[in-house]
């Protein structure tokens, strides 16, 4: 049992906010990964966690973690402002990671980061988990078959009851977040469409502040696609009776439909293709689930901890990279900058 | 360990959560925002013989309790099965102020059920890093509202348990089954979505009964980390298995959920959503059927 132990990855999780906790119980679960380290300047919830679990470490700060610790691999979840310092210390020192995204509360910020990655080969990637959905997943699929025929458009929804007054701590300061919903929840859309699509060259954004100061509570994007395809997004997180977020894309196409939510894929066919047959095929989350091997928050996280696992074993590039994330925070600023002025065009360089 | 009910009412149909469509949840939320509605569903599912229900302390939940502490047939004879805590007003609660905050507001602001021992324990317990006086003193501020009922047993909610089993924060579970069954004289049971995994840990902090609740159904939905693994669990000595989602969130037909159930004489109650008096008719004549 000892020397299996030793055989795990050893991972050190960057800041124990609520998804700093959620990846430390992922990877101090998973058969080829163990936490021995988490780092966290305020004493709750590090402190207590390390009573309950002596093997778990707190450290105050990355460089004491990496002085005291082997680490295989460390998880940034750390406020956004804090991202690229954190990652440029893993790369320093030639540790893979995996960052929760954002990426940066801007595409400059990240800039070096970014160009050290092209010198150096470290595992890295970006927590858009939303790429690990089962119906998201399956849409990948049915996408990459080709059996939509030409796509004419896309639209895409990400909506949550999160925010009815002016929000407290670091997500609502825009000088730690970089922005408001289209930062923290359009971001998985954009990178959904992204994934899907490829990368985006123009938008036109329209943002709406209700209950915050200086970062947006609504946001409405049109987007260009480098190859010519057009669609548009709608995000809030103050809309009601959206208990957990609700992503969809509804993808409209020359043969056909294909609509995917977080729970569901439904899919209509003008002429059957490969596996795809004609008319409706509709996809439950039950069609779709399978098990894994601990779930603890959704299987979407388990999966994500999963690909960066084996990109740290197969010294591979994980998906979605640093640099997905990177294509994403530009689509970002861009639509920022749309929407300061009145919504002309902005190209994403 | 007692004899539990046979059949619990599932308290997401009436509030507003459907595991297979938000839409869905979001119809339902809407329909028993009235407190009629609630109310009629309640005496007519009791009529039948359904005389307990699972409840967090969601916002409607008071209004559930209260319904019943009024009812002259109810109030004698309906066993609540609270499930602790309610962990998405945690989750957006620390959304909007950091985890640090949540907590000290809610020990802060416990309100006038609270005694002022709590509340300085509670306290103490947060700055001093002692885990243990805080579980136990926020266990008793969410047990408050259901003060006066008829307990079956306390749960705690899959999405604690599961990351407690994750962070290897065992002594958690050991702390919680001891506080509730001494100060509320009830079983204390863990919900989870990882069965074997939980089982296993049980055991190897010396636990050999266990109440556990998870889902059960014969597509494997939200059993982790298989179908097969999970039933061996329900099979084995000391474990009290209550199975919830039964239908695999409506993917199922009723019939072909309590068959499959029926196969396991392990099994003495099971959790259910039911929220249509044609929907609680079947479903209890279904269960009368395959559970003895």
């Amino acid at each position: 049992m000892k020397e299996m132990d030793n055989n795990k990855l050893k991972i050190g999780i960057i800041g124990l906010g609520r998804m700093g906790l959620m990846h430390t119980a992922i990877f101090n679960s998973l058969p080829d990964s163990k936490v021995v380290a988490v780092v966290d300047p305020a004493m709750f919830p590090a402190k207590p966690l390390s009573m309950l679990n002596p093997n778990i470490k707190v450290y105050k700060s990355i460089e004491k973690m990496f002085s005291k610790e082997e680490i295989d691999g460390v998880v940034i979840a750390s406020p956004v402002g804090y991202h690229v310092e954190n990652a440029m210390e893993c790369v320093s020192k030639n540790i893979p990671f995996l960052m929760e995204k954002p990426l940066s509360i801007n595409a400059k910020q990240s800039e070096s980061l970014v160009n050290e990655l092209e010198k150096k080969s470290i595992p890295n990637m970006i927590g858009y988990m939303a790429r690990n959905i089962d119906s998201f997943r399956e849409g990948k699929k049915i996408i990459q078959s080709g059996a939509l025929g030409r796509i004419i458009n896309i639209k895409g929804t990400v909506y949550v009851s999160q925010l009815f007054k002016q929000g407290k701590g670091w997500r609502y300061d825009p000088k730690v977040s970089g922005g408001g919903v289209l930062e923290s929840q359009a971001s998985h859309l954009l990178d959904m469409l992204h994934w899907y699509f490829g990368p985006v060259k123009r938008v036109n954004a329209d943002i709406l502040s209700v209950y915050s100061k200086g970062i947006e509570d609504f946001a409405h994007v049109i987007l260009e696609f480098e190859n010519g395809l057009k669609g548009w997004i709608d995000s809030s997180w103050s809309v009601r009776f959206k208990r957990k977020m609700e992503l969809r894309v509804e993808i409209l196409a020359e043969n056909g439909v294909l609509v995917i939510t977080d729970d569901t894929l439904d899919l209509f066919l003008d002429t059957a293709h490969g596996e795809y047959k004609e008319g409706k095929t509709f996809f439950s989350a039950n069609d779709l689930f399978t098990g894994v091997h601990i779930d603890i928050g959704g299987a979407k996280f388990t999966y994500q901890a999963e690909e960066f696992i084996k990109a740290i074993q197969q010294k591979r590039q994980a998906s979605p990279s640093i640099k997905d994330g990177y294509h994403v925070q530009k689509i970002v600023d861009a639509c920022y900058q749309s929407a300061s002025e009145n919504g002309t065009p902005q190209d994403v360089f | 360990m007692k004899q539990l009910d046979k059949i619990l009412l599932g308290h997401n149909p009436l509030f507003g959560v459907d595991h297979l469509s938000q839409e869905r949840g979001n119809a339902k939320d809407q329909k028993f925002e009235n407190r009629s509605a609630l109310a009629e569903v309640l005496r007519y599912a009791h009529s039948k013989g359904v005389k307990a229900m699972m409840m967090s302390t969601h916002p409607r939940a008071k209004v559930v309790l209260d319904i019943i502490a009024n009812d002259p047939v109810l109030k004698d004879d309906f066993t609540i099965y609270p499930l602790l805590p309610y962990i998405v007003k945690y989750v957006r609660q620390s959304n909007e102020k950091g985890m640090f905050n949540v907590l000290t507001e809610l020990l802060s602001q416990a309100g006038a059920g609270a005694s002022l021992s709590m509340l300085m324990t509670g306290m103490t317990g947060l700055a001093s890093g002692n885990l243990y006086k805080m579980a136990k003193i926020l266990i008793d501020i969410e047990m408050l509202p259901f003060k006066g009922h008829k307990l079956g047993a306390v749960f705690m909610h899959d999405a604690l348990v599961d990351l407690a089993l994750g962070l290897g924060c065992d002594e958690g579970f050991d702390i919680f089954r001891e506080h509730i069954e001494k100060k509320y004289n009830v079983p204390g049971g863990l919900i989870t979505k990882n069965v074997p995994m939980l089982r296993e840990r049980l055991d190897s902090r010396g636990w050999n009964d266990y109440l556990i609740m998870a889902a059960f159904n014969p597509t494997g939905f939200y059993m982790n980390p298989s179908l097969e693994s999970t039933i061996k669990e329900v099979q084995r000595p000391g474990m009290n298995f209550i199975p919830m989602s039964v239908m695999a969130a409506g993917a199922i037909r009723p019939e072909q959920a309590f068959e499959f159930i029926g196969k396991f004489p392990e099994i003495k109650s099971v959790v259910v959503g039911m929220s249509r008096k044609d929907h609680i008719d079947q479903t209890v004549e279904l269960i009368n059927k395959y559970i003895p």
